[in-house]
């Protein structure tokens, strides 16, 4: 039964409450499907790509992934779990691939994967959780953070979420447990269902106005709720039109496992129109302490089938050249297999970069060194994870240098991955906007002085170091030419913060130094 | 400024210093939703000594139970608080259940009654002290029904706990609950452990200690059998050392991470070595164990957490000597300001890990998301007066000041039992795990309506647990909440069918336990507050009003109350009732 009809035949038409509306239900509803906001909701994001991250969730032993299969050092480590050169698919004289990711293996001969080694963080810790958290946060190890690094990328080129809904959800997660890593300061800036029929079932319905909440604990909760009740019943809509207007190539056959069903439905959301530039699938079991090769077996093939399946899919119907992706795992596997045929909680580990156009067939960072381990036995650190996203950030999503510094809070060195020049010279993105701040440092009060080269809508917010929206102005239409927003915090803790202008497309960021 | 302002935009004076330009934070509405609100005045750790009437108490029912009906309620309020505490906390009652049964589909199926006749046999067809047999398909596939049917009796059991029953072979509410919260503390898998005996012991020890002590409890997952099997325990074994169980114990279940190092984990592994699960017929006692094997065990020094851990060669007491030792370690350490990753708060510093571990667990579990340093602190210090003994634990977190707090109430987000359970025991709805048609055990559409909000009984994510909170409710689940309360109190499933004669709910008779019921407005108002936790708006009452009587003037009421419609109406009143996104709070 779908919920429409349910609610229709079940309890008559939806009686619309008084008052407020927590999330401005009927009014960002109105706006959503103006033309206009709908194109200046895609110019401020700046692109139309599309990144899909793969979790591996459990920690993926890398060393029997891409394997050092000529090091006597691995065959040694491992007795009963190590591939020889006769097992694995060559990568060059040192390396080969797990048997099973072969079309990994061709993927990345086509330079259409990339590989990045000895990926992890200074002081990697081996706990599932906390790993990844970390991972989704994108924060050091002994930091704590509670919004995701792409929902802090989100919030930033989205300066009106949530008080006006875009258009298509931001970003979609097929599964069950919702990630840390769209969380904003703003609230969840992802939709999360396991399958889009079910959800369009369940989830679309007449709009509601809810009367306003206590501020107390049970009203801040209560909000949280008709937020997702709000974002759930927009986004139904949404998906069923792009269930309706997409499909997936009648030429491929997806396999039939959990992963390859996720990724068909990106796929299929893709095709049909969604707006979506982020989605995360996920593939479960890669905690694999004991009797692990068979296991582990079963997993790479699942991978390697589902992303091979995908590629597929997406060059078939046409839109491959907008979309990359990204495996991921809370870390990597002890080099020593253990007593029970299994390998133990490790640290740094490879992982893969996928898309038409990413820069392919190429290994970044040297071979595993399995003489110079860590003090606890592990692989030592060749890239920051960090490194990856300011990467996908700067050259994928052409964020600006200083923005991706406030949004992954500290500068990471980028690793070519993707061969996206073009685009580059089209955009010249936020170049030409100039601002500065005086004084700064300031005790309370100061200037943010900036310049438009041509007349825009300007939306001025200040975020701190964990990425908060601590205050946000709206300063309407402005003329090209000189302009100047004085700024009060006289209620703020000292400490840095930058500046966000938004200029319709163009976005920069600053900091400021407030002292005591 | 508020959001209307905002959405509409200021045309401000240009490219001029702007004097009146303000710093503002989004909409009070807007950041609600995003952020949860710390508690401002949330009362003292003194015992509570307020009012105590429907309110209070409904709260009480709701977060140490799984909701209560108005008779409950009104018989606690008679009670009182402390006398209710005692009984919620009584050593005894709810202690050994009857054990789940053979479903029709096994050969010694049964419909036994585990509240008649049989209620004191001991059931001769329950598969829980079943011999393990080899692997098969076959068996697997047995082994997974009885689990599920392990789930659904589970969830019966919760539902027919009531604070008014007091017996041993009778569930108790907050006995229940405790086995949940100990079933997400010390966790295990099906889904790994694959043997349904082996839960059914776990799950029995956690029922029976409930209101033990939490160390004994510590030292009980070393040897459950469930456990063994699921942290790699059966593979750690001497010179061949496997982390799993040693680093999960510091890190999940008793201390949290970053209070140890990683030399303290694998010579904590070492500690543990020569447990193996084994299965044993004694009579007819249960036949899955764990037994300590010598020869398997690492009798070398071993240097935890700056302690010497040894014992004698070949000792065959040395596993359960030597695991006592670590426990009574761990149990031992005290925060210092240095020793973790991220500084413990300034309250924690001086008091015991795993106390403070327990408390933080407890409180929000039981009180508010948001953990209050301070009166966690004052729990933990109860803890260790009492040796981590959890009845005093609870006792005192129940009657004191701060639970009873305004801004506790209804902050706290149902998880999916939670909700699937106050669902029924509210409304006076049972689900027999037997049935005559075609649902031949009318309890395991709800143990699938909590698979599908994502809290899989006996089988949790991973060994972190639930982790509930704002997790529960995503854009997945919340619709399917709505429509699940909603279908429900028409007898309903989500598809649509019919739930079978078996179920037993009659929403009419559930409407005549209210005393209130002659007069409409005051039935809508005992029924909110019986059923929610947070008042509503006028203008959500009044569609509740409106579903009793269609527009029909007030007085009317006493005709639809002996009309035909009246069922109907309840049921659209009830399903409004539960749709308010105010119902997912407790």
């Amino acid at each position: 039964m779908k919920r429409r009809d349910f609610i229709k035949g079940g309890l008559g038409a939806g009686v619309a409450l008084t008052a407020l509306p927590a999330l401005g239900a009927t009014s960002a509803r109105a706006l959503a499907w103006s033309p206009s906001l709908q194109a200046m909701q895609k110019m401020a994001a700046g692109t139309d790509k599309i990144f899909v991250l793969i979790q591996l969730d459990g920690g993926n032993d890398g060393l029997n992934t891409v394997v050092p299969y000529s090091n006597q050092l691995y065959h040694d480590a491992r007795s009963t779990l190590a591939f020889g050169e006769s097992d694995v698919l060559k990568i060059n004289d040192g390396l080969g691939w797990h048997p099973r990711l072969t079309d990994f293996n061709r993927l990345f001969n086509e330079e259409k994967l990339a590989l990045v080694q000895g990926v992890t963080y200074p002081n990697p810790n081996r706990s599932h959780f906390r790993g990844t958290d970390i991972w989704n946060t994108a924060s050091d190890s002994d930091v704590f953070l509670s919004t995701g690094w792409i929902g802090r990328y989100l919030e930033a080129v989205n300066p009106e979420f949530p008080t006006v809904l875009p258009p298509d959800p931001l970003a979609i997660q097929v599964g069950t447990n919702s990630s840390l890593s769209f969380l904003s300061s703003k609230g969840n800036t992802g939709i999360i269902f396991r399958n889009y029929q079910e959800f369009i079932d369940i989830a679309s319905g007449e709009g509601v106005t809810y009367p306003s909440s206590p501020d107390t604990p049970a009203g801040h909760e209560l909000d949280y709720i008709r937020s997702v009740a709000e974002a759930s019943r927009l986004y139904a809509d949404r998906v069923q039109v792009a269930a309706d207007n997409g499909q997936n190539s009648p030429s491929i056959v997806y396999p039939e496992t959990g992963l390859a069903n996720s990724l068909k439905t990106v796929a299929h959301m893709i095709s049909g129109g969604l707006q979506t530039q982020f989605y995360l699938v996920s593939l479960r079991g890669f905690d694999t302490h004991a009797l692990q090769l068979n296991a582990h077996d079963n997993l790479m093939n699942e991978l390697n089938g589902a992303v091979n399946a995908f590629m597929e899919d997406i060059n078939a119907q046409g839109f491959g050249d907008k979309v990359a992706g990204m495996t991921f795992s809370e870390f990597g596997r002890r080099v020593n297999e253990n007593g029970s045929q299994g390998t133990d909680h490790g640290a740094a580990a490879p992982l893969f970069v996928f898309g038409n156009k990413v820069i392919g067939n190429t290994i970044h960072g040297e071979d595993p060194d399995l003489v110079n381990l860590d003090s606890r036995g592990d692989l030592t650190m060749q890239f920051d994870y960090r490194q990856v996203y300011a990467s996908a950030l700067a050259q994928w999503f052409l964020s600006p240098k200083n923005e991706i510094e406030q949004i992954l809070m500290g500068e990471f060195e980028t690793i070519k991955l993707f061969d996206t020049a073009s685009s580059v010279d089209g955009f010249g993105l936020a170049s030409d906007v100039e601002s500065r701040v005086y004084p700064n440092p300031f005790r309370s009060q100061t200037v943010i002085e900036y310049s438009l080269p041509e007349s825009a809508d300007v939306i001025i917010e200040i975020v701190d170091v964990k990425g908060n929206v601590v205050a946000a102005q709206r300063m309407g239409r402005q003329d090209l030419g000189v302009h100047r927003m004085e700024l009060r915090l006289p209620e703020s803790v000292a400490g840095t913060y930058f500046y966000r202008i938004h200029a319709d497309r163009r976005r920069v960021v600053g900091s400021l130094q407030k002292v005591q | 400024m508020d959001r209307r302002t905002f959405l509409t935009g200021q045309q401000q004076a240009q490219s001029t210093i702007r004097s009146n330009a303000v710093a503002w934070m989004a909409s009070p509405a807007l950041q609600r939703a995003i952020q949860p609100k710390a508690l401002q005045q949330p009362g003292t750790t003194e015992t509570y000594s307020g009012e105590w009437s429907t309110k209070q108490a409904a709260h009480l029912m709701r977060r140490a139970g799984f909701g209560a009906t108005r008779a409950e309620i009104d018989f606690v309020v008679a009670e009182g608080m402390n006398a209710t505490v005692q009984r919620l906390l009584n050593p005894e009652n709810g202690k050994r259940l009857a054990p789940p049964l053979k479903g029709e589909n096994d050969p010694q199926g049964s419909n036994w009654d585990p509240e008649g006749a049989d209620a004191d046999s001991g059931g001769p067809y329950t598969w829980t002290d079943d011999l393990i047999e080899p692997y098969t398909i076959e068996r697997q596939q047995r082994y997974n029904r009885w689990n599920r049917e392990h789930k659904a009796w589970w969830l019966r059991n919760m539902n027919i706990a009531s604070v008014q029953q007091n017996r041993e072979a009778l569930p108790s509410p907050l006995r229940e609950k405790m086995t949940l919260f100990w079933h997400g503390l010390f966790v295990t898998e099906y889904e790994t452990v694959r043997v349904p005996q082996a839960l059914w012991i776990q799950t029995s020890a956690y029922r029976e200690k409930a209101f033990g002590s939490f160390k004994d409890l510590a030292l009980y997952s070393v040897t459950d059998p469930a456990m063994v099997l699921y942290l790699n325990t059966n593979e750690n074994i001497k010179n061949r050392p496997n982390e799993n169980f040693a680093r999960e114990l510091l890190e999940l279940f008793t201390m949290g991470e970053g209070n140890y190092t990683e030399h303290d984990i694998v010579e904590l592994s070492r500690v543990f070595t020569g447990w193996q699960f084994r299965t044993r017929t004694t009579g007819d006692a249960v036949t899955v164990t764990v037994e300590f094997v010598p020869v398997l065990h690492d009798y070398g020094n071993k240097e935890f957490m700056g302690q010497t851990i040894s014992s004698t060669i070949l000792d065959p007491d040395a596993g359960t000597l030597e695991a006592q030792q670590v426990i009574d370690i761990i149990f031992d350490r005290e925060f210092t300001e240095s020793d973790t990753p991220v500084a413990p708060a300034p309250e924690y510093v001086g008091k015991k890990v795993a106390a403070v571990y327990l408390a933080d667990r407890l409180y929000r579990e039981f009180v508010y998301a948001l953990p209050d340093p301070a009166t966690i602190a004052y729990l933990a210090d109860v803890i260790v007066q009492a040796d981590y003994d959890v009845t005093t634990a609870l006792q005192t977190l129940f009657t004191m000041d701060h639970f009873y707090s305004e801004e506790i109430m209804g902050a706290h987000i149902k998880s999916p039992v939670e909700y699937a359970v106050n669902l029924m025991h509210a409304i006076g709805m049972d689900m027999p795990l037997s049935g005559s048609g075609r649902q031949t055990n009318p309890m395991q559409y709800m143990v699938a309506v909590s698979d599908y909000l994502g809290q899989e009984l006996l089988d949790p994510p991973n060994v972190a647990g639930w982790p509930g909170y704002r997790q529960w409710i995503n854009t997945q689940t919340y619709p399917y909440r709505t429509l699940i309360s909603a279908q429900t109190v028409r007898r309903r499933q989500i598809g649509g069918g019919r739930f079978s004669d078996d179920v037993e709910f009659d929403i009419v008779a559930w409407a005549q336990s209210y005393s209130s019921l002659d007069d409409v407005e005051a039935f809508i108002y005992d029924v909110v507050e019986t059923m929610l936790a947070m008042p509503l708006h006028i203008s959500q009452i009044e569609l509740l009003y409106n579903e009793l009587l269609l527009g029909a003037p007030s007085y009317e009421w006493e005709n639809i109350l002996e009309s035909p419609q009246l069922q109907v109406r309840l049921e659209n009143m009830l399903a409004r009732l539960t749709e308010f996104p105010e119902y997912q709070l407790m």
